[in-house]
C-alpha cells in the first residue's frame, strides 16, 4: 500500500481510523427459510469501511475509486454527515459532520447522479430561489453566481423550462447550479456523470476544473468513469472491501504501477501478428493497426526496432490507461 | 428561525405556482373530499336516526364535533401529509429526491422533510368542516360564552398539531423498518379514533386515545370545550401535554434518524 | 403454477418485515374496532337496532375485519402506478396476465394479516360467546363460503378497472379514492346497509358494492331473505364485470405507449 502523508496547515478533511459497520438480515433461498425468518433473523455484519485514514487539503480535486461495494459512497456519506462512523473520527472544516450545524453546511453541497433536489413540475430557478433561502443567500450574491453558474454551464435557455422536460444532462447542470449557489468550499460528488452522453460529460469535467480553479473549492468524487478521475482529479484514493490501499497523485500511480507503455502503430500494409509477437505483447491487433505493450525502459528500442521492421504510417507512444493499472492492481497482477 | 419561514414563504409560492400549472389534482381533491363528507353526514344521520343521544353528544353537537374534524383533518392534509406520505419514498431511496441530500442541507431535517409541501385542494373540505360546525351551532339554543369560543379557537391548532406529531411518530419508525409498506395506510386508519366523542373511549382504549396518543384532540376536546363540558382551565393541561408530545417526537426523530443507513449508490 | 409462484414470493416479500405484517393487519382491524365501539355505545341497553342485537354488530364487524382479509386489498394503485410508469412493459412481453399478476401478490399480505388476526377473533368470539349466537346449517355455510369467494371476484374487477383507468387518466388515485368511498358507504363495511336511509338502500340496490361484503355477512347472520338468490345475482355481476374488464382492457392497450421506465 502506497501512502502519502500531508502535513500542511490547510488541510480541510481529516478522517481518522474510520469504520463502519452495517448489520444485514440474512435470509437463505426459498419458502421455507422465509418462513424461518419470520421467527429467527439472522445478522451479518457488514464492514463497508474498515480502518481508513486520509488528509485532503484545500483545494485539492480528489477521486475515490473502487469496486463496486468498496466503501466509496459510504465513506463519502460519513464525509458530508449522512451516516455516522462506528469508530473513528472525521472531521470536515473543522466540524464534526454529523452533527449537522448549519454553519458545516453551508460551506458543503452533495451531488448524486439521477438523485434530484429540483421540484419536478416547475423551472430549474423556483429550486434555485428555494436554495437561495434555504442557504441563506444574499440577493446580489446570488443574482452574480446564478448568472456565472448559467455562463459556464451553457443552460440560458432551459431555466424557464419545467424540470421533467429536460434531458438527463440538463437536470444535471441545473442540479449542479442549485448545489452551487451557495459557493461551497467543498464539493461531494457521487457518480456525477453517471447516464450522461459524452459530450455533456466532457462539459461538467471541464466546468469543474474551472470550479475548482475559480473558488479553490476542494472537491471528492466517486464514479465509474475513468475519464471523470483523469481529467478532474489531481489524486486518487483506491478503496477496496472498505481499506485504503492506494493514496497519491494519478501520475505517480501510473508512472509507479505501470511498468509498460503502449506503442499504438498504424501500419501502411497489412501485417500478421506473429510477427508483432517478438516485440512485446499485443493489446489489440487488427492487421492495419495495433496496441503493443513493451516494458517502460525498452518502449525506445522497441519503437526503433518497429520501425526499422515495418512501414508504419504512425506511432504513438502511450502510457497504460489508468483503469488497467487499477483493474491489474484490483486482481493482484502487479 | 427566520430560514424556517423564509423556507415556508418560498415553499407556499412554488406550491401555488404548481397547483396554478397543474391544476387536476387540485380540483379533484377539491370536489372528493366534501363528497366524503357528504358520505360522513348519511352515516351520522344513521347513527341518529337510532337514538337522540350517542355518548352524552346530542345530534346536533356530533354535527359540530364531526364538522371540527373535518376542519382539522384537512387542514393537516393541507400542511403535512404529502411531504410526511413522501417521506417513506425518501428513507427507502425510491424517490428521485434524496433523503441524503436532505441531510446536508442547514435546516432543520425534521422540519424540511415533514413539512413544506401543501396539499391546497383540503381547502374546500376544510369549509366545508366549518359550515357543518355553523350548522351543528345554529340547530339548538347553546349559550357560548367568549371564554368557550376563544377555548375552542385556541384548541383546535392543537388538534392539526396532533395530526402532525401522530403522523410524524408513525413515519419515524422508518428509519428502524424502512421496509414498512403501510405507514399513509396506518395513519389513515388511526386518524378515525379522533372523529369520535372522547366519552366513546373507555377503560384502557380511554388512557390511550385521551392522554398517550391523544387523538381525541383532534376533535372531540375542542368541542368539549366549545360546549362547555370542560372547564377552559384545563387548556392549560391539553397544551403542556401537546409540548410534551412535541419534544418527544423531535427526541425520537433524532434518536431514530442515527439509524439511517441511506440506500446505496 | 406460475401465479402459485407469484403468490410464494409475495409472500417470501412480506416475511421480511414483521413489522409490516402486523402493521397491515392493524390497518386492517381498526376501522372494525371502531365502528363496534360506536355501535355497541348507540345500542346500550337496547336489546336490538333493526333486527342487530349487540352480538350480531360484534360478528358483523369481526366479519367486516376478516373478510376484508380474504376480500379487499388495494392492487389499483399498483397495476395503475404499473401503466403510468411503464412498468408493466416487460410482463406485458410475457404469457402472464400482469393484472391478475398483482391481484395474487395481494393475497400475500391479506393471507398473513388473516393468520395472525385468527387468534384476536376467537378472544372476541370468547368474551362475546354470551351475545353470539351462530346457527348455520351445512348449506349455510357452503353457500357463505362460495358467497365470500364471489365477492372476492366482484372486489377484484372492480380494484381491476380502477387501477387500469391509467391507461386514460394521468392521476388514477382519485378514481381509487372515489371507489373506497363507494364501497365503504354502499358496501355495508361503515355499517349495515339496513340500518341506512331507504334512498341509500335503493342505491346501493343498484350497485355491485353491496354483493362483495353484505350479501355473505347476511348469510353469516342469517339475515338473507333468500341466499340462492344473492348468490346468483353475485354470479350475474360477475359476469358483466368480467365482460366491461376486458373491452376496456383491450381498449385500453391499444391505446398504451410503452413509455419505460
Amino acid at each position: 500500500m502506497r501512502v502519502t502523508i500531508t502535513h500542511m496547515a490547510d488541510e480541510v478533511i481529516k478522517v481518522k481510523n474510520v469504520k463502519k459497520y452495517f448489520s444485514v438480515a440474512q435470509k437463505g433461498e426459498g419458502f421455507g427459510a422465509s418462513l424461518i425468518s419470520l421467527v429467527y433473523k439472522k445478522y451479518k455484519e457488514v464492514k463497508a469501511v474498515d480502518d481508513i485514514s486520509f488528509e485532503i487539503k484545500s483545494g485539492e480535486m480528489v477521486a475515490f475509486l473502487g469496486p463496486n461495494g468498496a466503501g466509496k459512497t459510504t465513506t463519502l456519506k460519513m464525509l458530508s454527515g449522512i451516516l455516522y462512523p462506528s469508530e473513528g473520527t472525521v472531521s470536515v472544516l473543522g466540524y464534526t459532520p454529523q452533527n449537522r450545524q448549519p454553519e458545516f453546511q453551508k460551506q458543503i453541497a452533495l451531488v448524486m447522479g439521477q438523485k434530484n433536489q429540483l421540484w419536478w413540475d416547475l423551472p430549474p430557478t423556483d429550486t434555485f430561489l428555494l436554495n437561495k433561502d434555504i442557504y441563506s443567500i444574499p440577493t446580489s450574491q446570488y443574482k452574480s453566481t446564478l448568472e456565472e453558474l448559467v455562463d459556464l454551464l451553457e443552460v440560458e435557455n432551459i431555466l424557464t423550462t419545467p424540470v421533467r422536460k429536460l434531458s438527463l444532462g440538463q437536470r444535471m447542470k441545473c442540479e449542479l447550479i442549485a448545489s452551487l449557489l451557495h459557493l461551497p468550499k467543498i464539493l461531494f460528488l457521487d457518480e456525477p456523470t453517471i447516464g450522461l452522453d459524452l459530450v455533456i460529460q466532457k462539459k461538467m469535467r471541464s466546468f469543474l476544473k474551472k470550479y475548482n480553479k475559480k473558488n479553490d473549492a476542494t472537491i471528492i468524487l466517486t464514479s465509474h468513469y475513468m475519464d471523470d478521475v483523469k481529467e478532474v482529479c489531481d489524486r486518487v484514493i483506491l478503496i477496496d472491501h472498505g481499506h485504503k490501499i492506494y493514496d497519491d497523485q494519478i501520475d505517480k500511480l501510473i508512472t509507479e504501477y505501470a511498468n509498460e507503455k503502449y506503442l499504438k502503430i498504424e501500419f501502411a500494409n497489412e501485417v500478421s501478428k506473429e510477427n508483432l509477437k517478438g516485440i512485446g505483447s499485443i493489446i489489440e491487433f487488427d492487421g492495419l493497426q495495433a496496441t503493443v505493450a513493451v516494458p517502460r525502459k525498452d518502449h525506445a528500442k522497441k519503437a526503433a526496432e518497429l520501425l526499422a521492421k515495418f512501414e508504419i504510417d504512425n506511432i504513438d507512444i502511450a502510457e497504460v490507461e489508468l483503469e488497467d493499472i487499477i483493474l491489474k492492481y484490483f486482481t493482484h497482477q502487479t | 428561525m427566520n430560514n424556517l419561514l423564509r423556507y415556508y414563504k418560498r415553499s407556499f409560492i412554488l406550491e401555488v405556482k404548481r397547483t396554478i400549472i397543474y391544476p387536476l389534482s387540485f380540483w379533484i381533491i377539491a370536489l372528493i373530499w366534501p363528497a366524503y363528507s357528504l358520505f360522513q353526514i348519511i352515516f351520522l344521520e344513521t347513527i341518529y336516526s337510532q337514538t337522540n343521544n350517542f355518548v352524552g353528544y346530542s345530534k346536533y353537537e356530533a354535527y359540530v364535533l364531526f364538522g371540527t374534524f373535518t376542519f382539522v383533518q384537512t387542514l393537516g392534509h393541507l400542511f403535512f401529509y404529502r411531504r410526511l406520505t413522501e417521506l417513506a419514498y425518501l428513507i427507502r431511496g425510491n424517490a428521485d429526491e434524496s433523503f441524503d441530500i436532505a441531510l446536508t442541507k442547514p435546516i432543520n431535517t425534521q422540519i424540511f422533510t415533514t413539512t413544506g409541501r401543501f396539499n391546497f385542494g383540503n381547502i374546500t373540505a376544510a369549509l366545508v368542516g366549518l359550515v357543518v360546525v355553523f350548522y351543528g351551532l345554529s340547530q339548538e339554543p347553546y349559550s357560548l360564552g367568549i371564554v368557550n369560543i376563544v377555548s375552542y379557537i385556541i384548541m383546535v391548532p392543537l388538534g392539526i398539531l396532533i395530526y402532525y406529531i401522530m403522523y410524524t411518530i408513525i413515519s419515524t419508525f422508518l428509519f428502524w423498518y424502512p421496509e414498512l409498506k403501510m405507514t399513509e395506510n396506518l395513519w389513515g386508519s388511526i386518524q378515525d379514533f379522533g372523529q369520535y366523542p372522547s366519552s366513546l373511549y373507555q377503560g384502557g382504549i380511554g388512557i390511550v386515545l385521551n392522554i398517550l396518543v391523544p387523538l381525541t384532540l383532534m376533535a372531540s376536546v375542542p368541542v368539549d370545550f366549545l360546549l362547555g363540558k370542560l372547564p377552559a382551565p384545563m387548556l392549560l393541561l391539553y397544551y403542556a401535554l401537546v409540548t410534551i408530545l412535541l419534544l418527544i417526537t423531535r427526541l425520537f426523530w433524532n434518536f431514530s434518524i442515527k439509524q439511517y443507513s441511506s440506500s446505496s449508490s | 403454477m406460475k401465479y402459485v409462484r407469484t403468490f410464494l414470493l409475495a409472500l417470501q416479500s412480506e416475511f421480511i418485515s414483521r413489522a409490516n405484517i402486523v402493521g397491515w393487519f392493524i390497518v386492517g382491524a381498526i376501522p372494525s374496532v371502531i365502528l363496534a365501539l360506536v355501535w355497541l355505545a348507540i345500542l346500550g341497553d337496547k336489546q336490538s337496532i333493526n333486527g342487530f342485537t349487540k352480538g350480531d354488530f360484534v360478528l358483523y364487524y369481526l366479519f367486516v375485519t376478516f373478510s376484508w382479509y380474504i376480500v379487499g386489498g388495494n392492487f389499483a394503485f399498483p397495476v395503475g402506478n404499473g401503466i403510468k410508469d411503464g412498468r408493466i412493459n416487460m410482463t406485458l412481453l410475457k404469457p402472464y396476465n400482469v393484472v391478475f399478476g398483482l391481484c395474487i401478490q395481494e393475497q400475500a399480505w391479506k393471507a398473513l394479516s388473516f393468520i395472525i388476526a385468527l387468534p384476536f377473533a376467537l378472544i372476541v368470539l370468547y368474551l362475546f360467546r354470551d351475545d353470539i349466537h351462530i346457527k348455520l346449517t351445512l348449506i349455510q355455510n357452503v353457500m357463505l363460503f362460495i358467497s365470500l369467494i364471489l365477492g372476492a371476484i366482484i372486489f377484484a374487477f372492480l380494484e381491476a378497472l380502477v387501477g387500469i383507468s391509467a391507461f386514460w387518466v394521468t392521476e388514477m388515485w382519485p378514481i381509487a379514492h372515489v371507489n373506497d368511498m363507494l364501497f365503504s358507504l354502499f358496501g355495508g363495511r361503515m355499517l349495515p346497509l339496513t340500518l341506512m336511509p331507504p334512498v341509500i338502500l335503493f342505491i346501493a340496490n343498484l350497485l355491485p358494492y353491496k354483493y362483495i361484503f353484505h350479501i355473505p355477512v347476511s348469510i353469516l347472520l342469517s339475515k338473507s331473505s333468500n341466499m340462492y338468490l344473492d348468490i346468483g345475482l353475485q354470479f350475474l355481476y360477475i359476469c358483466i364485470l368480467a365482460l366491461i374488464y376486458q373491452f376496456v382492457w383491450i381498449k385500453g392497450i391499444q391505446k398504451y405507449e410503452a413509455i419505460g421506465s
